[in-house]
């Protein structure tokens, strides 16, 4: 015990130098000296590493090439492993196009739009599509289609098919159309390029280039083993005689199995080759040149490269897919740099001087600011706070009347907000989003800004909780009515208003069919099946307003009973008196 | 000085920093040449706009992204109507009649426009600069209704002149009116017709005219239009007004009125300079409700210390909140309107205890002022009168743009149904002050205010109740006027107009 309260107080005093000493003015400059080495010490790991991968790639590949130049069985198992990939790659494609777009959400006080399977907005499916067909090489044997998908998470990637997926996550994190085109070209460039095809070649290459190696090994440790057995008999017979032989032959030969099999093994370990890298890279010269081509401002994915790579650090999340391996972010965007100063240079000057060459287009911004005020919101349902604010804050510089980015900037803003300025901003949303809710969807907004006002604890305002709270609960009711209606509607009707007040009708509400004509059809309420499966809610598509069944099953008198509720009854009596007699 | 100040950008850091040119505006239809930051008030043909062009200069070297460029028109956001494209400058931001389709709102004011834009680095910076356009000719008259077409053959000409200077308000009782002004156009031989019927023909490039009409029974209007050569055409429409019969218009609602004028804004160095006019001012009109069915108890009169940033807010909120659907509530506010030079996009009323290097915690923010009354007032009788366009004495001028505050405030509620806002100028207009018979200095445009309510100069059908939009074209023309057009009110009546009667004359 004694010995190490001494030993600590005797170590405690030789610390004591470090501990006092003056700051070393030299420390900074060397501390700077020493992160310059490890810098260019991890870039030469990493250049290595890249080189080792290329050389396996390389050979991974000449050895599939040569294969299924040569050998038929080879060639015809690539061929039926592309085909199984090219019927799952149809499968998904059409799962996710048969999926009902979107339906209306209500969790609480918040209502909004969930988009499903693909992004239920046509104006920016058929932009995003415009933009990718702008990009594909003239001449393309290949047809392809641009698809956005509603996911938060930033993301691009292929099918076989032709699709490229990108989701509203990554089109909400950039910064211009010319950046949009650059991510759909690169992904369009890995079908362009058929890497789906030599990444199955690859796969059965690898696959056999093993086998191969598997029979090396084992051919080497059966000679390996046999010259084990043959020293270790004679070592064994000399020391123990035929005992001995034999029990030497045993050991020695199991020695030689087991070096001949890690002899073996070390040849025919698995290729983890980074051979991603080598595609990206073509798909990162192909689209580079396709964007040019479209008269888009390729200088602007360099900066894209920045910014996916400050959010990569920021959140885990981002960059799945598009980005590929993510240590490689700043080699990638130094190679495309190195082209954009180099190869593009003069075709690059030559577009800045014709003034030809686009960043975004006005239809572009326009679209953008709807994608992401609904990326904004589902961002804001995955706990994506940065984000969703800063989706939701571009929406409103081109939105300033939306009710619904208002509305969730309000609650981001309030959840996420640490300052009484930032508070004060979610409470002036709530009260914008309360004021510009003309068809009560956001009612949610009232019983927030009412909220916010008790939060201010102050006297006088009484009067306005009190007719917030009150609005609340009567736009909840008028809200309720108009989504038991909608059911009838169209799901995008959000993107029909949007249109209609552009074209000119701004107080254009949906027209419900003319009641003769429903109640023809009454009769043959009974030939009709169950409602087809439509993807919504339960709560959606069956229940009432009260949370009741509903109670025509039939789709004509539900349709009839949306319209006008308490008709069914009398539906029904026509149809009695006029309708088919029931079996 | 002042061409030095307008070179000067606020970049957000400091004031006495100079920072480079940043922006240019080009306005196609009009000149090749663009207009840069030194540039004052632009004047041009009065004919409508229908490209413009700001390039962003040194974006490449600034770090400024395409989507960091906002854009804004009369105090609306306007980003998405422009293409972005980039050159050899740094990044052109062009709107055409194809962009332009993109909104479904209007985006030109055919008499002035303000156009902002806001350039944002990726380390937060920002780049601000403003202009302002105005059509080279003299305000319109606010009773008349303008209108102007141009030839299908001559797409790119300029609509003829045509200036009214007689009568200056609606006929209105007269079986006999005498029309004065001159027409014409860029070439002899503009047409003038009245109602139709040609009256003169310009043999020169311009001419004058004077016509003496009668007026029928049954005359709801009269015409006066130009066409030129080409095809090009100009018209005024003067509304003919009738004496009111039947019985005098009751109102059953109640009447609110929130007064704030701040002359004194503290003793601290940064306090802007007081403001003499205001708190007068707003006694004036305070005493001019009162007098008209105001009950005292439903007027909130804050002058001075009293009306510090809370107590303004206070007064917008609580108080105006307690104006029920049918009333009436009447805001009027007489104070310095300011940019905040560190972030100049962010407007500002100053209010008693502001200071200049920190107006975004001392003051009222328009965008604020905005929501509480939109949370707080929920009738659709609302009368907002704001005599914000006072210039801060030279010294204590941080902001080297033009003041937009008064372009910002009659956008507020252009969208909302029953909301009147008449502000005193036209964008960077200065509020003319005077000093009164009693040697009080008061502000033009707030004595024009208070005279809309004595005798029936302002009740034009003689049906002795005062409108809202009664009052306000009233002191439009009465400001014109008086200033020699250096003072231009302007105004918003809202989706729809103000149903109440702002008062019952004696």
């Amino acid at each position: 015990m004694m010995r190490s309260i001494i030993a600590t107080f005797l170590s405690m005093l030789l610390l004591v130098p470090f501990v006092y000493a003056e700051p070393d003015p030299q420390l900074g400059i060397r501390k700077k000296k020493d992160d310059e080495t490890l810098e260019r010490e991890r870039e030469e790991k990493e250049r290595k590493r890249d080189q080792k991968n290329q050389s396996r790639y390389d050979k991974l590949k000449e050895f599939s090439v040569t294969k299924n130049k040569n050998d038929p069985d080879f060639r015809e198992e690539v061929e039926e492993q592309y085909e199984d990939l090219l019927r799952d790659h149809a499968e998904y494609a059409y799962k996710k196009n048969t999926t009902m777009s979107s339906y209306m959400k209500t969790v609480n006080e918040d209502n909004w739009r969930v988009h499903v399977g693909l992004y239920d907005n046509l104006l920016v499916q058929n932009l995003v599509n415009r933009i990718g067909q702008k990009v594909v090489p003239e001449g393309s044997e290949k047809l392809y289609a641009f698809k956005v998908i509603p996911n938060p998470v930033p993301s691009a990637e292929t099918l076989s098919t032709g699709t490229v997926y990108i989701s509203t996550g990554m089109i909400s994190m950039l910064d211009s159309e010319a950046q949009v085109a650059y991510v759909l070209a690169h992904e369009m460039a890995h079908v362009h390029y058929d890497h789906w095809k030599e990444r199955t070649m690859m796969a059965v290459g690898s696959e056999e280039y093993a086998k191969e190696q598997q029979a090396k090994a084992a051919k080497i440790g059966m000679v390996v083993g046999l010259a084990g057995a043959v020293t270790g008999g004679i070592l064994g017979g000399r020391r123990a005689g035929a005992g001995g032989a034999i029990g030497g032959s045993l050991l020695g030969g199991g020695l030689g199995f087991a070096v001949g099999d890690l002899v073996g093994n070390l040849l025919n370990r698995p290729l983890i080759v980074n051979w991603d890298k080598i595609q990206e890279d073509q798909a990162d010269e192909l689209a580079l040149k396709q964007v040019l081509n479209a008269n888009f401002d390729v200088r602007e994915v360099p900066k894209l490269y920045i910014a996916l790579e400050k959010n990569v650090t920021r959140d885990a999340r981002v960059g799945l897919g598009f980005l590929g391996d993510r240590k490689r972010i700043t080699q990638r965007r130094a190679s495309v740099q190195a082209v954009l100063d180099g190869a593009m240079k003069a075709e690059l000057e030559l577009k800045l001087k014709s003034g030809a060459m686009l960043g975004d287009s006005a239809e572009f911004r326009n679209l953008m600011a709807e994608l992401k005020r609904d990326n904004g919101i589902m961002a804001y349902y995955h706990d994506m706070f940065e984000l969703s604010r800063n989706n939701l804050r571009d929406a409103l510089a081109v939105r300033e009347n939306d009710p619904s980015v208002h509305y969730f900037y309000g609650k981001v803003m309030t959840l996420t907000g640490r300052t009484p300025s930032e508070l004060k901003e979610a409470s002036q949303s709530f009260v914008k989003a309360a004021s510009f809710d003309f068809r009560a969807q956001n009612y949610g907004a009232s019983i927030h800004a009412a909220m916010a006002m008790m939060n201010e604890k102050r006297a006088g305002n009484e009067k306005e909780i009190i007719h917030s709270l009150d609005n609340y609960v009567t736009n909840h009711a008028k809200w309720m009515v108009e989504a038991y209606q909608m059911r009838l509607f169209p799901p995008n009707l959000d993107s029909v208003y949007e249109y209609m007040r552009l074209y000119g009708d701004k107080g254009w509400r949906p027209k419900a069919p003319d009641l003769k004509e429903i109640m023809m059809y009454a009769p043959y309420q009974q030939f009709l099946g169950a409602e087809p499966q439509r993807g919504e809610e339960p709560s959606m598509i069956r229940k009432t307003n009260a949370g009741a069944e509903d109670p025509t099953k039939g789709k004509v008198m539900g349709v009839v009973n949306a319209l006008v509720p308490g008709a069914a009854g009398a539906v029904r009596a026509v149809g009695a008196v006029k309708g088919p007699a029931k079996k | 000085m002042r061409t030095l100040l307008l070179a000067t950008v606020i970049v957000g850091v400091s004031c006495a920093q100079e920072t480079p040119r940043m922006f240019q505006l080009i306005l196609p239809d009009f000149s090749e040449k663009p207009f840069d930051q030194t540039a004052s008030t632009i004047e041009i043909p009065a004919r409508p706009i229908r490209n413009l062009q700001v390039q962003v200069l040194e974006t490449a070297t600034k770090n400024i992204g395409y989507g960091r460029i906002v854009v804004r028109i009369n105090g609306k956001g306007f980003g998405n109507a422009f293409d972005r494209k980039a050159n050899l400058n740094g990044i052109l931001l062009v709107m055409n009649s194809q962009t332009i389709g993109l909104r479904p709102d209007q985006v030109f004011d055919p008499f002035e426009n303000a156009i902002e834009v806001v350039a944002e680095d990726r380390k937060g910076r920002k780049y601000y600069h403003n202009w302002v356009i105005r059509a080279n000719e003299a305000a319109p008259n606010s009773y008349f209704t303008y209108t102007t077409g141009l030839s299908p053959d001559d797409p790119t000409g300029i609509p003829p002149d045509l200036r009214l200077t007689e009568p200056m308000q609606p006929i209105s009782g007269a079986a006999r009116v005498s029309l004065k002004g001159t027409f014409g156009s860029a070439k002899p031989g503009a047409i003038l017709k009245i109602n139709g019927a040609t009256v003169a023909t310009a043999s020169q490039a311009t001419a004058s005219f004077e016509h003496a009409l009668a007026v029928s029974p049954a005359m709801k209007e009269v015409t006066v239009e130009v066409t030129d050569g080409k095809g090009n055409r100009r018209a005024a429409v003067i509304p003919v007004i009738r004496p009111a019969t039947g019985p005098k218009p009751k109102f059953a609602g109640n009447r609110y009125a929130v007064v704030v004028g701040v002359s004194d804004f503290g003793k601290s160095k940064e306090s802007p300079k007081a403001l003499p006019s205001a708190a007068a001012d707003a006694g004036e009109v305070a005493r001019v409700l009162e007098a008209n069915g105001f009950p005292k108890a439903n007027i909130r009169l804050i002058r001075d210390e009293q009306a510090t940033a809370e107590q303004i807010r206070i007064a917008f909120s609580d108080f105006a909140a307690k104006a029920g659907p049918n009333d009436f509530v009447a805001i009027y506010v007489a104070t310095y309107g300011l940019h905040d030079p560190f972030t100049p996009d962010h407007l500002y009323l100053a209010a008693h205890g502001t200071q200049l290097k920190q107006v975004d915690v001392s003051s009222v923010s328009i965008e604020e002022l905005a929501t509480r009354l939109m949370k707080s007032v929920r009738c659709n009788n609302t009368l907002m009168v704001f005599d914000v366009g006072h210039k801060l004495p030279q010294g204590d001028i941080r902001f080297p743009d033009k003041n937009l505050v008064n372009s910002h405030l009659i956008r507020l509620f252009a969208d909302e149904d029953g909301r009147a806002v008449l502000v005193s100028g036209s964008a960077d207009e200065s509020s003319v002050t005077h000093q009164s018979a009693g040697g009080t200095t008061r502000s033009i445009f707030s004595e024009a205010v208070a005279s809309a309510f004595e005798g029936n100069a302002a009740d034009l059908n003689r049906d002795r109740v005062l409108t809202s939009e009664e009052l306000i074209r009233y002191v439009t023309e009465k400001v014109k006027q008086q200033t020699s057009g250096a003072q231009n009110p302007r105004f918003s009546l809202g989706k729809s107009p103000i149903v109440a009667p702002l008062a019952i004359l004696p």
